[in-house]
């Protein structure tokens, strides 16, 4: 088991509590000083798996110092192996090489393909190997991610579960009914949690934030969804949000002619957030509504896609998704209330 | 206290005499933190209400190890753990000297100091071990030999533990149960972190109390002094173990000679609602972690006080401090109902600079052409009004909204809430990044408020099966945007802050205030509503049954349009 150990968040996360402007620019530039390798080892131990390894993911980072700082983690690496995932172009001083050959690392290129690993790594011990084999040369790093990532969303959607009493069924705003949904407001209770969410999206969203955000912000249609946006205004922080409610079951826009919405939206692109999309209704409700106000949008992101349907006006190339969990937690039968009350349903 | 106690006291409390670890005396673990306590409380420079120093870090010990006394043998502290938990002791509250040894670019008013002290603390003894609290804040110094840096580094983490929940969670965390390669000596640095937190709050008798003048602060907020007023009436702690396992906390207070059956009840109930019930919550925020994982003892621990208390000759508090506590804190512990305590925050003595410039900001946006719209407008709350505030457009400046944010996390820091509650769109704005700061559990609402025809504007369609799951005991912080007439508000009051999990509605804080809420509120005990801006010209109007109200029903029809909410 792999157990990511994330930096970048690690840093975003404390530029954010207080208040510094540019997170993403600052956080991301010379990492390696003695405070953040300090924090950097606690979060190695933190991370550290019963059964597995944590694996350090340097590559959003520019520029990361390699002297004597970064390999005084060889120390660490004495009492518990981790792994470095490291862009090759971004250790700035001396001896990438001497890096290399003391600490078990996977060189990236600026695309995130893996270009080699370290000797330390291939030597390594069993549980190291895992990460060998996962991330083997030419492979991709971010797809292997994504899948790691998937699996601890996954599980905690399964860990916020809910069932109805027996004989009941959960009713959805659009009137259909389901046998099971799981809580992600409960999960979202803990304000870590949704900035975790919102820094995953902003990874997906630019490759490992290594390409900039094009869109001019974020819209949502949903207050929690909303949620999320608000941290990843956080990182993003020279983006706009907007959000546009009450496209729920019964669609009411009236509202935004008495805000001043249509005059900022117009001839803007933004990316969707949605916190959980099931059948893609509410994606089409919200781009519409974009386009009612003059805007654009371009993709979507969610935190976990259900898999019912799929977005009519998005193409499944517009749409990134951090988990689908539909298989996991065996979501329920779904069918539409109407025929529950009618009695016609088996 | 008069006298300054030596290390050696401590080591002779902790048994450490020729106890060693790793080829180290553990003496020398506690004499280190020892002479660093007692420079830094060398001159202090901030006097609070009660005793911080090396007496008070005494004291905690040994209720600490009163606290610990339920053990079974073979589970007692070791050596190592005694020294560790001396050591903690010494540390946990150095923080509050920190303006003697401040950060270049951290200049910390002493408010800031007193509620941040235990991770300023924490940050002083880290530069210490790392050898900069002398070269770039002219402290004091720690040894560098390696096993005494790994316990003081231990006691720092668990000392940081006695305040808040930052470091109390970190210690679940592996890392700190990490020893010195090689060595098994039993350590179990949440046991200590529980008892040190619980032994804290137990060194609360009057003996503590060294500055009544400080309760004529304005700055400090009144539920702090109430609970520095409810020392002055505990005579002692005595904790006894139970025999089966557990332990029994027992407060014996004192009343003035000449207090009569009135003042007896005042005081009892200051004294239950303050001293007891914290020390109370605190015993059942450590209990898990005073149960041992490894041979399942749990303990349970029993709050008493005495029926009748010790008449003493002692001087009545100070008049100044009575008439405070009588005129501000009695009346809400006693049920008295009080008018809602409605202000703005540009009024309070804590104002500052951004609070000022944050007001100007919002006021400035609402009258800026974009505030508002003229619109006749018909809420989802039953009523009408003549303005629409579009307050979600302001919230769209994400700098106004982490400045307002920081600027709300300063004050509410010290209500010690545990949960936020958001109402609406705009308050989820505001909410998400202040509970954040806060490091509190976040929660809104929206559909579920159902006041008065309101419901039957969401459209009568099901929802989800709701709950609002707040923390056992929560003292809730609520953020809505705007504040009308307080129908929302006396909702939430009734529906949330009487709820079964609730510890009570701590405060509410809206960003306009654009009706006259009182009304609506005086039914609910002891509301405190807290706004940015106050915006009285919005006229309010009842909708009736036909779903108009008497403005739009002096509108010709052909003007009026149906299924809209404003023309």
């Amino acid at each position: 088991m792999i157990a990511l150990v994330e930096p970048l968040l690690d840093k975003l996360t404390e530029m954010i509590a207080s208040g510094q402007s540019n997170p993403l620019k600052h956080g991301r530039s010379l990492y390696g000083d003695p405070s953040d390798i300090e924090r950097l080892n606690h979060l190695i131990v933190a991370a550290q798996p019963l059964d597995g390894v944590p694996m350090v993911d340097l590559f959003p980072m520019q520029s990361v110092g390699t002297d004597s700082r970064l390999r005084s983690l060889s120390e660490t690496f004495r009492r518990r192996p981790f792994v470095l995932v490291i862009q090759e172009n971004i250790p700035s001083g001396p001896s990438l090489e001497q890096l290399m050959g003391e600490l078990p690392s996977i060189l990236l290129d600026s695309n995130g393909m893996v270009k080699s690993q370290s000797r330390p790594l291939r030597d390594a011990n069993t549980q190291l190997q895992e990460c060998a084999q996962l991330l083997p040369e030419g492979s991709e790093f971010i797809r292997v991610r994504e899948g790691i990532v998937g699996m601890q969303l996954t599980e905690a959607a399964a860990s916020s579960l809910r069932t109805p009493p027996k004989g009941r069924r959960y009713v959805l705003v659009d009137e259909t009914a389901v046998d099971a949904w799981f809580d992600i407001k409960r999960l979202l209770q803990d304000t870590t949690f949704g900035l975790e969410l919102a820094y995953h999206m902003g990874y997906a969203l630019t490759s490992g934030y290594a390409r900039p955000l094009e869109e001019e912000g974020f819209l949502v249609g949903n207050n929690t969804a909303y949620v999320i946006a608000c941290f990843l205004q956080d990182i993003f922080d020279q983006k706009e949000l907007y959000v546009i409610d009450r496209i729920g079951a019964f669609p009411d826009l009236s509202h935004l002619r008495l805000s001043g919405y249509a005059e900022q939206l117009r001839g803007k692109r933004f990316v969707l957030v949605e916190d959980v999309t099931s059948t893609g209704r509410e994606i089409d409700l919200l781009t519409l509504s974009a386009l009612f106000l003059g805007a654009t949008a371009t993709r979507v992101v969610a935190a976990f896609d259900m898999e019912i349907a799929a977005s009519l006006l998005q193409g499944a190339s517009s749409v990134v998704c951090l988990a689908r969990p539909a298989m996991r937690i065996a979501y329920g039968r779904v069918s539409r209330l109407a025929q529950i009350v009618e009695g016609k349903e088996p | 206290m008069t006298r300054l106690r030596g290390a050696a006291e401590f080591v002779d409390l902790l048994r450490l005499r020729g106890e060693e670890f790793c080829h180290q005396s553990l003496s020398r673990i506690v004499e280190e933190a020892y002479a660093f306590s007692a420079e830094v409380w060398r001159e202090p420079q901030l006097y609070d209400f009660v005793d911080h120093g090396v007496e008070h870090s005494f004291q905690d010990l040994r209720l600490a190890e009163e606290v610990l006394a339920f053990l079974p043998r073979s589970r007692r502290l070791s050596a190592l753990e005694r020294a560790i938990l001396g050591a903690s002791s010494l540390f946990h509250d150095v923080g509050m000297q920190y303006g003697k040894y401040p950060c270049a670019d951290r200049p910390l008013p002493k408010e800031d100091v007193r509620r941040l002290h235990a991770e300023l603390g924490f940050e002083m003894i880290r530069d210490a071990l790392a050898s900069t609290f002398k070269t770039k804040r002219g402290g004091p110094e720690l040894s560098q030999d390696a096993t005494v840096r790994w316990c003081l580094d231990q006691a720092a983490w668990i000392g940081a533990a006695h305040s808040g929940e930052k470091y109390f969670s970190e210690l679940a965390k592996p890392y700190h149960r990490e020893r010195p390669e090689g060595n098994e000596a039993l350590y179990r640095p949440r046991l200590l972190a529980a008892a040190l937190r619980l032994g804290d709050e137990l060194h609360c008798s009057y003996t503590r109390i060294v500055n009544f003048s400080r309760m004529d602060s304005p700055t400090i907020a009144a539920i702090t002094k109430a609970h520095w007023a409810a020392c002055y009436y505990v005579n002692a702690l005595e904790v006894t173990p139970t025999g089966t396992g557990g332990i029994v906390i027992g407060i014996h207070w004192r009343v003035p000679r000449d207090a009569d059956v009135e003042d007896q009840r005042v005081i009892r109930i200051l004294l239950g609602d303050f001293r007891e019930k914290r020390i109370r919550e605190e015993a059942e925020r450590v209990r898990a972690w005073l149960t041992t994982t490894t041979t399942g003892t749990s303990c349970l621990v029993r709050v008493e006080m005495d029926e009748s208390p010790e008449r003493t000759l002692m001087e009545p508090l100070p008049r100044s401090v009575r008439t405070y506590v009588e005129s501000n804190l009695l009346p809400v512990l006693s049920g008295q109902r009080t008018e809602p305590a409605v202000r703005g925050l540009g009024g309070l003595p804590l104002a500052d600079g951004g609070v000022e410039q944050l007001h100007a900001e919002a006021n400035g946006f609402l009258h800026s052409g974009l505030g508002y719209a003229t619109q006749h407008t018909a809420l989802r709350t039953g009523w009408h009004t003549s303005k629409y505030l579009r307050c979600r457009d302001l919230l769209t400046n994400r700098a106004f909204v982490g400045r307002l944010c920081q600027v709300l996390a300063r004050r509410y820091q010290e209500l010690e809430v545990t949960d936020l509650l958001a109402i609406g769109t705009s308050g989820i704005r505001i909410g998400t990044k202040l509970a954040h700061l806060l490091g509190v559990r976040f929660h809104y609402t929206f559909n579920n408020l159902r006041v008065g025809t309101g419901a039957q504007a969401y459209g009568g369609y099901t929802d989800y099966e709701r709950e609002v799951a707040f923390t056992q005991n929560a003292r809730i912080l609520v953020v809505d945007d705007i504040v009308g007439v307080g129908t929302v508000l006396e909702e939430v009051y009734k529906q949330v802050g009487e709820g079964a999990n609730s510890g009570g509605i701590a405060r509410c804080f809206c960003l306009y205030s654009v009706g006259d809420m009182k009304k609506a509120l005086e039914g609910i005990a002891d509301p405190q509503v807290e706004y940015l801006v106050s915006y009285p010209d919005v006229d309010y109007t009842k909708e009736g049954d036909d779903g108009f109200c008497e403005v739009c029903r002096g509108v010709p029809a052909s003007l009026r349009r149906e299924n809209e909410r404003g023309w």
